[in-house]
């Protein structure tokens, strides 16, 4: 196994070979950094024309994007709190407020370097630990995958915001459009009203480029203000290298985020936003100081962009050992593969090893380039772009909107829909409805109920069977913990002051 | 409270709450799509009852807690939040709207890029930017790029130009 | 007067002579070829791979151009076949029993007698699959197991009303046994729950399970003969079961194609399917092909209603 490692490399390094990976970090930086232009549409549009190319050059620009796209949709968080892909709204709670206070440059370095970290530590996973995790992922059924997901609803509670009935309604809208399409389960169709687009639910880029995307553009040609004088673009910073030394305090942040985005790109179907979710709110949990978060803490954007990084290459072990993409741009990478003629199965790293390890060292050198590209160049000439003046930024965003959302399939309707969302999130944004909860209820109320049903099925309704495997009893355990043990230390704190008092 | 002067023609400067009008929405919205629930099956219905049901509650609360604030307004010396301000310039916004409706109809009926050729200047100079060379030279840079990106390179369709049908 | 007749009969005769060269030179634009699957899944596989055989075989330097049309299985593509114009610019993948049962269990806006039948290239057969560990190694254990207790074997499968669903319920009537369908979104995650052991057997396709030999227990194939592609699998018919079944994908064409069009794509999916090269790249991706050529097609696709009627109308999947 380590022997085909080594043999894959070669080709790896041939120059056309490490020419896609190198283009695809570009293409896949600007993607991200374009609101309205997502990894998933990028992929989806590259696949078609990559059949009859060699596949190392096609799987190379792939595995370029997709590490490219997951730090590039940090560059508008940050700067503009527009996030570029699903994974990185969690990486706008304090990228946005650090631009605010003319730390965005220092923002976006923390993030080069933390995607760069997960990127690294995922793919190295990738190498070493495919077949033993892809063992792991078999011990995820759907009860146990049921689990993890109201594992992942704890973190709502943290994103409700100030106003908590507005942060639960927020939530159940999200739940509510998680909904929408034909239930897997009894074949039914909920909300379609009679269209077949919907049928297959509604697309998690049409609702976040709605939501996020639109409002700002919107609000961008909104201010009547002079745009001559506004220099909030101005990055202000020191070279890259000089500044990583002092970042080295987040390491902490860096274990456990890319242990978090590692463990979620295993699980079939849970996707990077929930893990950038999951280690924010994990980090701010550990912090020392969690009253700062959310308003401007590096470590913030260190814990979201370290994990939806290293969930990149992690989603891709259940996509090669088991043919279950990790995420939404792995199951699209997974036709990228299929169009190759590559199965997904064991036999893959059997019958073409020299392909899926050569694919593993491009992950680990889209990575590293990550660093090279983004950090040293592509991050100021797109604080440049994003210094235009705001009405033609703003009518600017309106077009990449539009291509992003209809590029995904082709049809006029996402775009249709994509603008109902647009105006609803203006609205919800002006009311000071917060966003994230709507985005996690997307990810997770539909994928929670779908499994919930299914392990009801397999235990032929008796309810039971969600605590029958050792797996699930040990899930039930952490959220317990996560869940009780703020309450519990609340009431020792104040049984503490009690008897002080007495 | 000082809000409520400002040019907005809705909400504040009649004195409603905008979170009244938005409870009321959520309310009549989720009791609308309540009633579609009937013909499901049993399992298929119970989240999404569960779903709308949670959102009346919730929108019930939020109005209900508008009228406390309002009431509570009429005593000086509380200090309720003043409502918030809907649009920082309601024409614009209406102006915006408008333009992105005619902009996605006319990537539908005319094609992707000539109606984007179109669109960004014409938004760009309407909404403030008064630069023609400006203008002129980012919709040429954009739109060629997107161009080049999609047709040339990517061979990807975007709707296609009613000259070419 | 003669010399106004013969100019005539030769206006006649050219004119013809043009509509009939203007027909035969078919094809002389670009031919769209719909999907309705996102690039990379198996039908897209199969559209991609037989383009450049098509283009071959039809001349005129044509150009098979695949579009892709995903939504609602495959139905948005199919439905977008059925409205395009019979002029042969216009081909579609269509899979079955997918294309036909939906004309049942939803709204469709085309029926059978929407399409022009071309070729039917892919037929996958069913395969009943237990966890390796599992106790079930046989089929006559799985029908003791079903047997002992109503809907006691739960089977996971990738959804309902498609070829797996179809060959479930021939199962229940072959065995006498009620069985608990557990619906996956997609054939993988199916499969992985039963690597996993969370399920009691699963039924998916052979070009699934050849990848996974080592992994799960398969029980049977659902085919006439042996699959080229895993001759130690027994068909069901040797041990005893009716069991024939399985997944098709082919291609349409809109109803009313002008004859000398359709006998030309008809040669010309015949002579694709003939060419070794093309079994060769099918094989590759994995498809196992058997073809069934224009009224063959069309006879196999009445069948195959007829098959997803019966279960409709006694087993309503929803």
């Amino acid at each position: 196994m380590y022997g085909n490692l080594i043999d894959a490399l070669p080709a790896v390094l041939s120059l056309g070979n490490l020419a896609a990976v190198v283009i695809g970090v570009i293409a896949g930086i600007c993607v991200g950094a374009l609101p309205g232009l997502s990894a998933t549409m990028a992929i989806s549009v590259l696949i078609p024309f990559t059949f009859g190319m060699d596949p190392l050059v096609a799987l190379g620009m792939m595995a370029g994007i997709y590490n490219g796209a997951m730090y590039g949709g940090s560059i508008p968080a940050v700067l503009l709190r527009i996030p570029g892909t699903p994974a990185a709204v969690a990486t706008s709670f304090d990228g946005y407020p650090m631009a605010q206070q003319g730390r965005g440059g220092y923002a976006l370095q923390v993030a080069v370097v933390s995607s760069a970290i997960g990127g690294i530590v995922s793919a190295l996973v990738l190498m070493l630990l495919a077949p033993p995790l892809a063992k792991v992922t078999l011990l995820f059924g759907p009860t146990e995958i049921f689990w993890v997901a109201v594992f992942g609803m704890s973190a709502i509670v943290f994103l409700l915001g100030g106003d908590v009935l507005k942060g639960l309604i927020s939530a159940a809208f999200g739940v509510f459009v998680s909904l929408v399409g034909a239930d897997t389960i009894t074949g039914a169709e909920r909300y379609t009203f009679g269209h077949l687009e919907l049928l297959d639910g509604i697309n998690i880029v049409v609702l976040l480029v709605g939501l996020y995307a639109l409002p700002p553009a919107i609000g961008l040609l909104e201010e009547v203000r002079d745009f001559d004088t506004q220099n909030t673009g101005r990055l202000n910073t020191i070279s890259i290298w000089k500044a990583m030394p002092g970042m080295l305090k987040y390491w902490k942040t860096w274990v456990r985020s890319s242990v978090i985005g590692v463990f979620v790109g295993i699980l079939p179907g849970a996707g990077g936003s929930m893990a950038a979710f999951l280690s924010y709110n994990e980090a701010r949990r550990a912090s020392k100081n969690p009253e700062e978060w959310g308003k401007g803490e590096p470590e913030g954007v260190a814990a979201s962009e370290t994990s939806n990084n290293a969930d990149t290459a992690a989603a891709l072990i259940p996509a090669l050992t088991l043919g279950i993409p990790g995420t939404a741009v792995a199951a699209v990478m997974l036709g990228g593969l299929l169009i190759h003629g590559l199965q997904p199965g064991p036999m893959l790293f059997r019958d073409n090893p020299g392909i899926v390890f050569g694919f593993m060292w491009q992950f680990l050198f889209a990575a590293v380039l990550l660093i090279f590209l983004g950090g040293a160049l592509a991050t100021n000439s797109f604080a440049q772009v994003l210094r235009l003046p705001r009405p033609l930024l703003g009518a600017i965003i309106i077009a990449l909107v539009f291509i992003g959302v209809y590029s995904i399939n082709g049809r006029m309707f996402d775009v249709y829909l994509m603008l109902g969302f647009g105006l609803i999130g203006y609205f919800m944004d002006k009311l000071k409805f917060p966003l994230p909860p709507v985005v996690l209820g997307l990810i997770l109320g539909g994928f929670a109920e779908q499994n919930l049903r299914l392990a009801l099925r397999i235990g032929g309704g008796d309810w039971s069977i969600l605590a029958a495997s050792p797996t699930a009893k040990i899930l039930i355990a952490m959220i317990l913990l996560v869940v009780l043990a703020p309450l519990f230390s609340r009431w020792l704190r104040a049984r503490k002051t009690h008897r002080a008092n007495a | 409270m000082n809000n409520a002067s400002s040019s907005t023609p809705l909400g504040a400067a009649r004195g409603i709450d905008p979170d009244l009008i938005a409870g009321i929405i959520i309310v009549l919205g989720a009791g609308a799509l309540l009633t579609r629930t009937s013909d499901m099956p049993g399992m298929t219905a119970l989240l999404p009852v569960t779903m709308l049901s949670a959102l009346i509650v919730l929108g019930l609360l939020m109005i209900g807690r508008c009228l406390l604030r309002r009431r509570r307004r009429g005593d000086p010396e509380a200090t309720a939040p003043a409502p918030l301000k809907v649009f920082d310039n309601a024409r614009r916004f209406f102006g915006i709207v408008v333009a992105i409706a005619a902009y996605v109809a006319g990537v539908a009926l005319l094609g992707f890029y000539t109606t984007t050729a179109v669109m960004i200047p014409v938004v760009a100079w309407c909404f403030g930017y008064r630069s023609l060379k400006g203008v002129l030279l980012a919709d040429l840079i954009f739109t060629g790029g997107i161009a080049i990106i999609f047709v040339v390179l990517m061979g990807q369709e975007l709707p296609t130009e009613f000259f070419l049908r | 007067m003669r010399l106004k007749t013969i100019a005539i009969a030769a206006a006649f005769l050219i004119s013809g002579g043009m509509a009939s060269t203007a027909l035969a030179d078919y094809p002389e634009k670009r031919i769209d070829m719909i999907v309705g699957f996102a690039a990379g899944g198996g039908t897209d596989v199969m559209a991609r791979t037989i383009a450049p055989y098509l283009e071959k075989y039809l001349g005129n330097d044509v150009s098979v151009v695949v579009k892709n049309m995903p939504g609602a299985s495959g139905q948005i593509g199919v439905t977008a076949v059925a409205e395009a114009d019979p002029d042969g610019y216009t081909l579609g993948t269509y899979n079955l029993p997918g294309a036909m049962a939906r004309t049942l269990d939803r709204h469709a806006d085309y029926n059978a007698d929407s399409f022009t039948y071309l070729a039917n290239i892919v037929n996958d057969p069913n395969v009943i699959v237990t966890p390796k560990n599992s106790d079930i190694d046989s089929m006559d254990k799985l029908v003791e197991a079903a047997k002992a207790r109503a809907g006691a074997v739960t089977v996971a499968m990738s959804s309902l009303g498609g070829d797996d669903h179809f060959f479930l319920q021939k199962l229940s009537d072959v065995t006498d046994a009620d069985y608990t369908v557990v619906p996956f979104s997609g054939s993988a995650p199916a499969r992985s729950a039963l690597m996993g052991g969370h399920v009691t057997m699963g039924i998916i396709n052979v070009s699934e399970v050849v990848a996974f030999r080592d992994e799960l227990n398969v029980l049977g194939i659902a085919s006439e003969k042996r699959s080229p592609m895993a001759e130690d699998i027994p068909t069901f018919k040797e041990q005893g079961f009716d069991l024939v079944n399985g997944a098709l994908r082919g291609f349409v064409a809109p109803a009313g194609l002008p004859d000398d069009v359709e006998s030309k794509l008809l040669a010309a999916f015949q002579k694709t399917y003939d060419d070794p090269d093309f079994q060769k790249a099918m094989q590759r991706s994995g498809n196992p092909t058997e073809l069934a050529l224009g009224e063959q097609f069309k006879a196999l696709n009445a069948e195959q209603l007829e098959l997803a009627k019966r279960i409709w109308e006694t087993h309503p999947w929803k």
